[in-house]
């Protein structure tokens, strides 16, 4: 009896240990308690907002965390209005960090600005999209998403809705410029190898086997040679030698004809 | 005994739980043209993209962008904009297509629809979805310099280089026709 009451006893002290650790539904557990301690110093997120990421292109960013090169990446940001005053979204902040070292900016992208009023109780969906260049391929790199808010009070709040390493992958699926023209290339050249083996090859055979045949001058034959003079104008020649003599008598021979 | 046992089980289930706190559904909206030109006169189509980030389903998610585009400016070709979904469970996602029709050229600022949902059936989320921002809707006459088929460029180019090329062409023929003739006038 004694043995399973302190049982019982030690059951329910372990569950009022874990119970008490409960963790803010929100995306960071950090900055809260830290923006509580050092209020002046740092800028943490503010409880009454709530924020949510999720990739929209490419369809399985959310599961793989893999980016392909010159290919648009776009996200949305939800922001959720769950306190009593107004607030206002002013910008989302994307940079590239080192993967081992996320203090240090391999690249910061464009700021998103919005300026977008939420009321209370409201919640409204921002978007954000860049291309990772094609110098990141094979790489993992730090991708880091903040977002800039402040309330009606002018309390200025940031909030990180994604940290983690991503790979980036090389895209290879386009047309490359440069196996196709190293292609071109290659044919050119074996098309330039067999002219010259063609040449070559013909050189060697004049040499070793068929002697030229000897052209031997036989003067002009007496017949014309009807190859490039057209028949009607032989014919005319045939028939009438020109008249000699005087460019007169010439004339005159035409006149009587 | 079987009491301790049951009390047990009940603590390791309830540590087990308090770990993975269940998120209520939050329901991302997204709208975006797929379009790449507006044109008047010619179809445009628009995507809406709803994703539920949250542990739980929605119920009751209503898409209603009929305030952005009115029927004076623009024509519903196919597809609704005030549609309603049932239930969108936990992390799934539902995208909706709608083509529309510019009646007038000009600046148009494209802003967000609207949608709502209920979580626990019974709190009411409203939420807008992203703002596409500023676009501009070309004239017909513009995007067809650009894309449209340029037949009647090439017949006007023919004709105008008509007389230079075929008249020179119809002369060669005529003298050559004539040559036999001649010919033949000299022989007999």
């Amino acid at each position: 009896m004694k043995l399973t009451s302190i049982l019982l006893l030690s059951v329910l002290g372990f569950c009022a240990v874990y119970a008490a650790d409960v963790v803010d539904g929100e995306v960071t557990d950090d900055a809260p308690k830290a923006s509580q301690e050092e209020d002046d110093l740092t800028i943490g997120a503010s409880p009454d907002a709530e924020l949510a990421f999720h990739f929209v292109q490419p369809a399985d960013a959310n599961v793989l965390h893999e980016f392909y090169t010159g290919k648009p990446v776009k996200f949305l940001i939800g922001f959720q209005n769950k306190g009593e005053k107004d607030f206002t979204v002013k910008y989302s902040e994307t940079s590239f960090r080192f993967p081992t070292d996320y203090n240090y900016h391999l690249q910061n992208f464009t700021r998103g600005e919005y300026n977008r009023r939420v009321s209370p109780k409201e919640e409204v969906t921002l978007d954000y999209g860049f291309y990772a260049h094609e110098t990141f391929a094979g790489r993992p790199v730090g991708l880091v998403v903040n977002v800039h808010y402040q309330d009606a009070d002018g309390n200025v709040f940031v909030n990180n809705v994604f940290n983690q390493t991503v790979n980036i992958l090389e895209d290879d699926s386009g047309f490359s410029g440069e196996t196709g023209f190293l292609f071109i290339f290659f044919v050119a050249l074996s098309i330039g190898g067999l002219y010259l083996a063609n040449q070559f090859l013909s050189k060697l055979s004049r040499k070793s086997g068929l002697s030229k045949r000897r052209v031997v001058e036989q003067g002009t034959s007496s017949e014309v040679d009807f190859e490039w003079i057209p028949r009607d104008a032989v014919k005319n020649k045939e028939k009438k030698s020109p008249v000699a003599g005087s460019p007169k008598a010439r004339k005159s021979a035409k006149k009587a004809e | 005994m079987k009491f301790l046992l049951l009390s047990l089980m009940f603590a390791a289930a309830s540590c087990a739980e308090v770990g993975t706190q269940t998120k209520e559904a939050f329901i991302l909206a997204h709208k975006q043209p797929l379009s790449t030109y507006a044109v008047e006169n010619m179809d445009f189509v628009l995507e809406y993209g709803l994703y539920n980030v949250g542990d739980k389903p929605a119920q009751k998610v209503t898409i209603d962008d009929r305030h952005s585009f009115p029927t004076n400016s623009f024509e519903i070709v196919k597809g609704l904009l005030h549609v309603h979904y049932e239930k969108i469970p936990a992390g799934g996602n539902v995208t909706h297509s709608v083509v529309i029709r510019p009646r007038a050229f000009g600046f148009f600022n494209y802003t967000a629809a609207q949608v709502t949902y209920y979580t626990d059936n019974e709190n009411l989320h409203v939420t807008l979805t992203n703002t596409p921002g500023e676009g501009y809707i070309y004239r017909q006459r513009e995007y067809d310099r650009r894309f449209a088929p340029k037949y009647s460029y090439f017949i006007v180019f023919f004709l105008i280089i008509a007389p230079t090329t075929f008249g020179s062409f119809l002369l060669f023929q005529q003298s050559k026709s004539r040559f036999p003739a001649i010919i033949k006038k000299k022989t007999t």
